[in-house]
């Protein structure tokens, strides 16, 4: 159910320019940070600029990040990927914690827009020992044989029914008579 | 007697089978498959693969993982199968995190009708992308040490 939404666009997961198969290449390209050096709702991310930023920006050397005071402001981030993508936040009365575990969620992601997936996989080779199908594995001989053919019309397993295995019995029964009989010849024979 | 002839001809005819997948293992493996198993889920899997998860997952984007839990893999000319998860020295796949985001934002709601119980919420869950890199395969079929499972 929860799946299922109509105004969300849906679509497959695909990664930009193949990224991940060699090294991974961090997408986020820049990120400008707009506050108010007074006002309170602006605190934790003034906070945070004062004693995470350099962090930040040394763990994250390829992102470029501009900080732009803006008079009676709350505080906005704005991220730019490097597919062209814009993501636009709003960091109101964020405490520094905060700031900081959003701006490194932005900083993780690609920049695709969200999207609703059909399906969580994507492989570009579907098959590799080759598609299934009913005759895969089976012996040819269906397309020798002409039809109607008695061997294909009877059931594949049929039990064995009662009158059969009487036939059976009464066969053996013949046999070992046979060779009792052969065993009394021979003997009358050595005897003579 | 005849039990013991038996066995005989299966022992060898199983080194037999053993000796030709090793074979296919060392000579040109080409194109491989396998289906793991993360967090409750099983994936078949091939080299260059983009998996998704769907759920709060502790590796972080650029960290390197090596997939254990191995249920089976396949060559176009073998297939081995676990009983459930295959020994580790004879498969490892290996994959990257490139991506972590969240998903669209999920409507979750329960009710009992014709009872005053209903209960709405939305959700926007963790998502993991993980790339697979390679599927690599040992060739040390018929050499089972510290395997006890496998030979009773």
């Amino acid at each position: 159910m929860s799946n299922k939404c109509l105004l969300i666009p849906s679509g497959f997961p695909r990664l930009p320019l193949k990224n991940g198969i060699g090294r991974v290449v961090c997408q986020l390209k820049r990120i400008t940070i707009k506050f108010c050096k007074s006002s309170g709702s602006s605190q934790g991310v003034r906070n945070f600029i004062e004693l995470d930023l350099l962090d930040f920006t040394n763990n994250n050397p390829e992102v470029v990040i501009y900080l732009k005071p803006r008079r009676h402001h709350s505080p906005v981030v704005i991220s730019e990927y490097l597919n062209g993508e814009r993501h636009y936040m709003n960091f109101h009365n964020f405490t520094r914690d905060n700031t900081n575990k959003w701006l490194n969620f932005l900083r993780t992601r690609v920049g695709i827009k969200t999207i609703r997936f059909r399906k969580l996989q994507h492989t570009e080779l579907p098959s590799i020992q080759g598609v299934w199908s009913p005759f895969t594995n089976k012996s040819p001989e269906l397309n020798i044989t002409s039809f109607p053919n008695e061997k294909f019309l009877q059931p594949k397993h049929l039990p064995e029914s009662a009158t059969e295995r009487l036939r059976k019995m009464f066969e053996r029964q013949k046999l070992k008579e046979s060779e009792e009989m052969k065993m009394n010849n021979k003997s009358i024979e050595v005897q003579q | 007697m005849a039990i013991n002839l038996r066995i005989i001809y299966e022992e060898r005819r199983s080194r037999a089978i053993i000796e030709k997948v090793n074979q296919c293992m060392t000579d040109n493996v080409g194109r491989l498959f396998a289906v793991i198993h993360i967090l409750g889920k099983q994936y078949r899997v091939v080299a260059q693969d983009i998996i998704l998860i769907e759920r709060n997952w502790p590796p972080n984007v650029n960290d390197k993982l090596i997939f254990e839990k191995v249920l089976l893999v396949g060559g176009s000319s073998f297939t081995l199968i676990g009983k459930p998860v295959l020994p580790k020295n004879i498969v490892e796949v290996f994959g990257t995190i490139v991506h972590k985001d969240l998903t669209h934002t999920k409507i979750r709601y329960f009710n009992i009708p014709k009872e005053r119980v209903h209960n709405l919420n939305f959700v926007r869950e963790e998502l993991t992308y993980i790339r697979i890199n390679d599927i690599k395969v040992y060739p040390k079929l018929n050499v089972l040490e510290n395997v006890e499972y496998l030979r009773k």
